[in-house]
């Protein structure tokens, strides 16, 4: 992947490779699948009834032992767990849908680029759909990679290209990388 | 040992007046919040600063100086204001991916 450049209209524009859109693709995945997937169309045929019968019933339970949710859902309050716990409950179910329509706004521009043959674009108002989603990647392979602060952040610089975690520490800096350049671009 | 001064003065209405002129729900909590934002190894630099002036629509000088307050001191108090608003701006910043609290003003 070059460098976004601004094209006409404020669109960001890169070239991308293949495997690239298929990486990127496969990760913005796995994080929809993580946060309980998107949901099928309301059928606007229910009743009221019927139609809340259906809500509750796609309220995603989300796994808080996995610590990348923690990571993407941490508490509002330190000291105080009852208000902590209130927030959740009224923030989390919509911070969880848009994370997932984010991805989705990432998932569509890959697409449209046919496999990396046409260049990527991302219109203005699409930009911050794929700087969140950009940067929950990161953050998901900050968890993975255990990074819980400079120190474990520099092991991780000093190990050979043979470590078993070499591959995801490349990805890890290649998607830091793709956020610097969206956010070099934006500012030009 | 001094002897403490009862700060109740006398003259109150009885415990039975005070409770029947108790407002039934408390007053709105009027007192300055806090959104802190806490360091972290993995966000950048450039995005934590991005955040802070498009979100909070900080002039670029001082979304820079509350992203390296925030890397140097490992916290920075981002934005002040009611409860309520305090809670909008950290679940934004939960949005963007930044470690944030709220807290009252100290």
């Amino acid at each position: 992947m070059r460098a976004f450049r601004r094209a006409g209209g404020g669109v960001l524009e890169a070239e991308i490779e293949e495997f690239e859109v298929a990486l990127l693709t496969s990760m913005a995945e796995q994080l929809q699948q993580l946060l309980g997937g998107e949901e099928e169309p309301v059928d606007h045929a229910l009743d009221a009834f019927g139609w809340l019968a259906a809500s509750a019933a796609r309220t995603v339970e989300l796994d808080r032992s996995d610590p990348l949710i923690e990571r993407l859902f941490p508490p509002a309050y330190l000291d105080d767990p009852r208000a902590a716990a209130d927030f959740r409950r009224f923030t989390e179910d919509d911070a969880r849908r848009a994370r997932v329509a984010q991805a989705r706004v990432v998932l569509d521009d890959l697409a449209d680029t046919g496999d990396g043959a046409r260049p990527l674009r991302i219109r203005p108002d699409r930009v911050e759909a794929w700087l969140k989603t950009v940067n929950a990647l990161r953050l998901s392979l900050s968890v993975r990679l255990r990074i819980t602060d400079e120190a474990s952040l520099d092991a991780l610089e000093a190990i050979g290209p043979r470590d078993p975690l070499a591959p995801l520490v490349d990805l890890y800096d290649w998607l830091g990388f793709v956020l610097e350049s969206l956010l070099e671009a934006l500012d030009a | 040992m001094t002897s403490v001064t009862n700060p109740i003065p006398p003259g109150e209405p009885g415990a039975g007046t005070a409770i029947a002129e108790r407002p039934a729900e408390s007053p709105p909590d009027t007192r300055a919040w806090v959104c802190l934002v806490w360091d972290d190894p993995v966000n950048l630099m450039s995005y934590v600063t991005h955040v802070f002036a498009s979100y909070f629509g900080y002039p670029r000088e001082k979304a820079e100086r509350l992203m390296l307050q925030v890397h140097h001191e490992g916290r920075s108090a981002v934005a002040s204001g009611t409860r309520e608003e305090m809670e909008r701006a950290v679940e934004a910043m939960h949005g963007f991916g930044l470690w944030a609290t709220l807290e009252r003003a100290e």
